[in-house]
């Protein structure tokens, strides 16, 4: 007996498919039109483009300021993925171990900058970095990823610590561990994966962050903002090449994401 | 010299007391449990032995020293879980090298001592397996090794075989014993299963809603239970209420008479009398030509095949109901007694022991 027939006769079942079909097509065509045109040999858009070639990549990576954009932006990503671990690793375990009476309170501010418009907290976080005058700087755009990267390292975390067996910490202390070294040899060994998540996630959202950093900005140019810029005044082949260069980095850590809890999920090792 | 004492341990939680002013000590080489059902306090007391708790006030000692306010790691106790709680990221050698590597022993000093381990519990042949690779008994071991490869000043075991099924929690608990006995090291086992205190220990402490019942050898808690509370939950009892009567003769225990041995002294009532019911012998009315001392009549009211025993309810003419168990030897007499049968009743006068009290 197939499968197939578990779930009733073939035709619903055809029909199914052809419905997920159409969705993934329509959520995935914009981007391979994108992904089409930016290796266009022409200097305009247009799809299918008359003729291919790698032209506009060479002119992003020879430009100036495509070139210190990405590098902005990779050097903030850089610096707030450690950042958001390690504050982030803490607070879920200050949430999990902690009163049980303040988590649901904690947790919620915790998580709050994620589901608040990013425009209202783009316009705190710029009078406040206008007052202790630290705006257009690092100093401005760090703690701003952060409140919205954050977030998803305590949900991730937390997730895991919910599931972690405490006894094997109580294990480590009993043989000799303080609490420092049994949550450095046990516990993050064991959560890992949601470390690595929570990881991704924060490099993937600073790099890709837009509007918050578009109120602390007024020289320099992140590479979101510098897209934006230049398409204020021009659409050129370069945005795609941009674009496609973004979103090859961004579709190479979700795969890895993926692909990581493929492994842990299967792993018999990781409960 | 005494591996652990306890001095007047109290440890409450706000309003509620877990524990009420324990007092207890495990001498060196000692293998002591505390009994009980769930919720008296024994883990609780496991727990500030391995430091996880602080108790609220009293003295805690390890090799006579203040142990008190220590955190656990700078204890030396070897904790075994009921979980295991093995590390299941790490090899079985790397888990019982976790002490060693904590404890700061030289890493050429760390080779030996876990296979030594390992060689005590014979899984000297599985030690790059994964825990998960591991069957329940296997890790069960490789926690104990764990916890034995620090050479702790006390061995601590809390339900260790409580996810085990029961043959290989039989065949665990000799060799556990049997460890413990050629390492003489000093054991506080926690557990609320009777037959493995009585089989293991040397000294059981049974205890109750946070307080010591009593204190003493298995046999002395199983044959001289101190309080109505340890007769009942060690084996099966028949506890009667009684009086003395006939000028200190005889008690009357609900109906049933019997000889005033324990010389309780006359006009004593409610005094609780205990018969195990594996003394009680009962044959098929008029079946034994010499009829036994004790003229006791009786009626089966229910009978419950267990095996290798057989329960038995037998109501006694004019007395109390009193379960009975027989072996089942096989014997046709045993086979051929059914419910409403009429029997006879006879149990020697050691078998009636007076709860002190």
């Amino acid at each position: 007996m197939s499968s197939q027939e578990h779930y009733g006769s073939r035709l619903p079942y055809k029909f199914l498919i052809g419905v997920v079909t159409l969705v993934i097509f329509f959520l995935e065509a914009p981007l391979i039109i994108l992904v089409i045109q930016s290796f266009t040999a022409e200097s305009y858009l247009s799809f299918p483009p008359p003729s291919y070639g790698i032209r506009w990549y060479k002119e992003v990576l020879t430009s100036e300021d495509w070139l210190n954009s990405i590098s902005l932006s990779l050097t903030i990503a850089a610096i707030v993925t450690p950042l958001s671990l390690v504050l982030g690793t803490m607070a879920a375990f200050a949430l999990d171990r902690g009163p049980k009476k303040l988590k649901n309170g904690l947790q919620t501010i915790m998580i709050a900058p994620m589901v608040l418009p990013h425009i209202v907290l783009g316009l705190g976080l710029f009078k406040m970095a206008l007052q202790l005058d630290i705006d257009d700087s690092m100093l401005a755009y760090i703690p701003a990823h952060l409140t919205i990267t954050i977030p998803f390292v305590v949900i991730s975390v937390g997730a895991s610590l919910q599931t972690f067996e405490q006894s094997l910490e109580e294990a480590a202390r009993s043989l000799g561990a303080n609490r420092f070294w049994a949550v450095w040899y046990i516990t993050l060994p064991i959560i890992r994966p949601a470390l690595i998540a929570g990881g991704i996630f924060s490099f993937i959202i600073s790099f890709d962050e837009f509007i918050i950093t578009f109120f602390l900005t007024t020289f320099q140019r992140t590479l979101p903002i510098e897209m934006f810029s230049t398409l204020m005044y021009q659409v050129k082949p370069s945005i795609a090449a941009v674009s496609t260069l973004t979103l090859a980095v961004t579709a190479f850590l979700t795969a890895m994401l993926i692909l990581r809890g493929q492994v842990t999920s299967g792993d018999k090792v990781i409960k | 010299m005494s591996s652990v004492e306890l001095k007047s341990i109290v440890k409450k939680y706000g309003e509620v007391t877990a524990v009420a002013s324990i007092d207890l000590s495990v001498e060196s080489g000692e293998f002591v449990t505390l009994l009980g059902p769930s919720g008296c306090g024994k883990t609780t007391t496991l727990r500030m032995v391995a430091g996880f708790i602080r108790p609220t006030s009293g003295t805690l000692s390890i090799g006579d020293v203040d142990m008190t306010g220590v955190p656990p790691h700078q204890r030396t106790v070897g904790l075994v879980f009921q979980n295991y709680a093995l590390f299941p990221h790490m090899t079985v050698r790397k888990n019982v090298e976790f002490g060693l590597k904590m404890q700061k022993v030289l890493t050429s000093e760390r080779g030996p001592r876990v296979q030594e381990a390992l060689e005590l519990v014979q899984l000297e042949a599985l030690g790059e397996r994964m825990p998960a690779e591991l069957s329940g008994g296997q890790q069960q071991r490789v926690a104990l090794a764990r916890a034995l490869v620090i050479r702790p000043d006390v061995l601590l075991l809390d339900e260790p075989f409580g996810a085990l099924d029961k043959q290989l929690r039989d065949h665990m608990r000799v060799e556990l014993r049997e460890l413990q006995q050629k390492l003489k090291i000093s054991t506080l086992f926690v557990t609320h299963d009777q037959d493995e205190a009585l089989s293991m220990s040397d000294r059981i402490v049974v205890m109750s809603e946070g307080k010591v019942s009593q204190v003493g050898k298995p046999t002395e808690i199983y044959e001289k239970p101190q309080t109505r509370f340890v007769a009942d939950f060690i084996g099966r009892s028949n506890i009667l209420v009684g009086k003395v009567e006939s000028k200190g003769k005889t008690i009357n225990a609900e109906g049933l008479i019997l000889p005033n041995k324990g010389n309780v002294v006359a006009g004593a009532e409610g005094i609780s009398v205990m018969i195990r019911p594996e003394c009680v012998e009962i044959t098929q009315s008029g079946s034994k030509a010499t009829s036994t001392s004790a003229d006791v009549k009786g009626k089966v009211t229910a009978s419950i095949y267990l095996g290798s025993i057989v329960q038995y309810s037998v109501q006694i003419n004019k007395g109390p109901n009193l379960v009975v168990t027989q072996n089942n030897t096989g014997s046709e007499n045993l086979k051929n007694l059914t419910v409403g049968d009429d029997v006879d009743v006879s149990f020697p006068d050691s078998a009636i022991y007076i709860l002190p009290g």
